[in-house]
């Protein structure tokens, strides 16, 4: 007499011994490496302290992760590295690389948008990054600025990105800042009292031009007792025959708490590109206007740079080569900066 | 006499990814293309390649590489669905793909895995995509070549490609030798293909042929037989370390494939076999 509950016992039995043997062969989380190979040598000029030309690799790699939990929900997470660097380690040199420094989160997406936890870009710090700093302005445009009132990358946010409605997009992102004791930051803990709220919005009219808001605000910026506040429009415009423009302006302002002084700061971009098939150009200006403290302004502390760039995509990499007039802090840093990298995202 | 070679899955393994597609004809697409032979259709994967797009409005892309993946039925394969398996990045925008279009006709993109951003130099968008194409289209595309464009939501203009007419014709000449080499097997498995029993109709996608031809000859066995094969398996479902007694071909034909299948598929098997005795 045949028995199939008996059969069927043991066949349970052989088939979690079969699964758990193949446990790391058929991973269903798909991890999967990544990364970015980014080499470059720059010359800084004489100013910025670097005699000579020297190399910065700012590869880095990363680790991502997904996999359905339901039908319209998928979970996905991302470890990634920061710059590896040339690690001067004769001279105790830090070591840059470490797994968790750049964007590392846990995300849930559907067809209702994408959420993540964890260590992510402000959504105005986004817009800042791209397009508005590239050619080479960030040292003015990105961190040159007199007044801080943004962060970049946060440690402690929940982040909502929506799907495209009908060429609308926009992000909601809310968090607390990173201990200002550098001691404690690696624990998580964030100063009391300190959050931030930032949010974008992007729309694409008519194939041509997309616009762009953005705007952030904080208690306790950066774990000191000011309250900040600063917005961010922009354009971008495809035009014909391989050209494009961008232009953005932002502003913010910082309010001292308890000398009840407040300072602001108003910047802006400008970038014109061109692309021939594969090889393009682009040249931007950027310019930090002059701070005001106490309704005063603050003389030579403005700063500008002017930059282009020729670059060229092959086969998903991008060699360029650029060359920036810096003139900051109100011409008392005035350098020429010429870089030539190559990159590839793998 | 089973021919293993003749039964065994044709699998040949992808090349690496062609940058220039446009220089490499179809006889190597052909070699390169990699063949499944299911129970009642050819499956058949294209090798990688890496295009250009034929035009950009508004957007850069830096990467894109692609191939095609169609599961042919042995009959009406023209009315059956193939995919395009696409990797694109671009220089990032606030929006992402969301349709492809082919013949003025808009389909939905679905995401392989989430997209992604990286930003060094650049900012980089990465999406893994694929999208259903009627294989009937990819037919008539064999000698101009396969134009699609991908869009962004609301969007009228985007990434404009064409996947070259070599490389469909590569695909299409790998799987004409493909439709022999079915052919040639299910002749000699005694007729297998041409009847379908309702227990190996059980319509399981991705099946692989062992799978598939195990039910099949399950089928085809007694009920004794059936029972015998059941103890048989469990005993050997790690290694086949002792034969089945067989006394008829069809029997013969069931352990065979049930050795073809790999260990996982043993298990699942037995668990299928089980519940689906006579």
């Amino acid at each position: 007499m045949f028995k199939k509950t008996l059969v069927a016992a043991a066949l349970a039995t052989a088939s979690m011994g079969a699964n758990a043997y193949e446990i790391g062969q058929n991973n269903d989380f798909s991890v999967e490496v990544y990364g970015v190979a980014a080499i470059s040598m720059v010359d800084y000029g004489k100013l910025a302290g670097k005699q000579g030309p020297v190399l910065e690799n700012e590869s880095r790699i990363g680790f991502r992760a997904g996999k359905a939990m339901t039908d319209n929900i998928e979970v996905f997470m991302q470890i990634e590295g920061g710059y590896v660097d040339n690690i001067d380690w004769a001279h105790g040199g830090v070591a840059g690389g470490t797994l968790g420094q750049r964007d590392t989160f846990i995300g849930l997406k559907g067809d209702w948008g994408k959420v993540r936890f964890g260590r992510v870009l402000t959504p105005m710090y986004e817009l800042i990054d791209w397009p508005y700093a590239n050619p080479g302005l960030g040292a003015s445009w990105d961190w040159g600025g007199d007044v801080a009132y943004y962060y970049d990358r946060q440690s402690n946010t929940v982040r909502y990105d929506s799907p495209s409605l009908g060429g609308l997009t926009f992000a909601l992102a809310a968090g607390r800042d990173d201990d200002s004791s550098n001691a404690k930051s690696t624990s998580g803990s964030a100063t009391k009292d300190s959050y931030y709220f930032g949010g974008n919005v992007n729309y694409t009219i008519a194939d041509m031009v997309t616009l762009h808001g953005g705007f952030e605000t904080a208690d306790k910026f950066a774990g000191n007792d000011v309250d900040t506040f600063g917005y961010l429009l922009g354009f971008e415009a495809s035009l014909p025959a391989g050209f494009g423009l961008a232009g953005a302006f932002k502003s913010g302002e910082s309010k001292d708490n308890v000398t009840k002084i407040k300072s602001t700061q108003d910047s802006y971009s400008v970038i014109g590109q061109y692309w021939a098939g594969s090889l393009g150009f682009k040249l931007g200006y950027t310019a930090n206007l002059e701070h005001e403290v106490g309704g005063v302004k603050v003389k030579d502390m403005e700063d500008n740079i002017v930059s282009g760039q020729v670059m060229y995509v092959v086969n998903g990499f991008v060699p360029y080569l650029r060359v920036a007039e810096r003139d900051l802090d109100g011409g008392s840093k005035k350098d020429t900066v010429v870089r030539v990298g190559l990159e590839y995202g793998f | 006499m089973i021919k293993p070679l003749l039964m065994a899955v044709a699998v040949i393994g992808l090349s690496a990814c062609a940058a220039n597609p446009e220089k490499t004809s179809a006889n190597e697409f052909a070699s390169n293309t990699e063949v499944e032979l299911g129970y009642n259709s050819v499956k058949i994967a294209g090798s990688k390649i890496s295009l250009k797009p034929t035009a950009e409005h508004g957007v850069k892309a830096s990467n894109t590489v692609l191939y095609l993946l169609s599961e042919l039925p042995r009959d009406n394969p023209q009315d059956s669905y193939s995919y395009v398996f696409l990797d694109v990045s671009y220089f990032q925008t606030s929006n992402e793909f969301t349709h492809a279009k082919i013949n003025s006709q808009l389909i939905d993109l679905e995401e392989r895995k989430v997209s992604s951003q990286m930003c060094n130099d650049n900012c980089v968008t990465n999406q893994w995509l694929k999208f259903p194409v009627a294989t009937a289209d990819i037919i008539d595309a064999r000698e101009q070549g396969l134009p699609f464009e991908l869009l962004f939501e609301g969007s009228s203009k985007g990434l404009k490609y064409v996947i070259p007419a070599v490389y469909i014709d590569g695909m299409m000449l790998r799987y004409k030798q493909a439709n022999i080499d079915l052919n040639t097997i299910n002749g000699q498995a005694g007729n297998a293909a041409v009847v379908a029993t309702p227990v190996a109709a059980k319509a399981k996608s991705q099946q692989s042929t062992a799978v598939e031809m195990t039910e099949y000859w399950f089928g085809k066995v007694s009920s004794a037989e059936q029972e015998s094969f059941i103890s048989w398996a469990l005993k050997n479902r790690k290694k086949i370390s002792s034969p089945l007694k067989a006394d008829s071909k069809e029997m013969e034909m069931l352990a065979y494939w049930f050795a073809e299948a790999t260990v996982a598929e043993r298990s699942e098997l037995l668990t299928w076999a089980v519940e689906n005795i006579n």
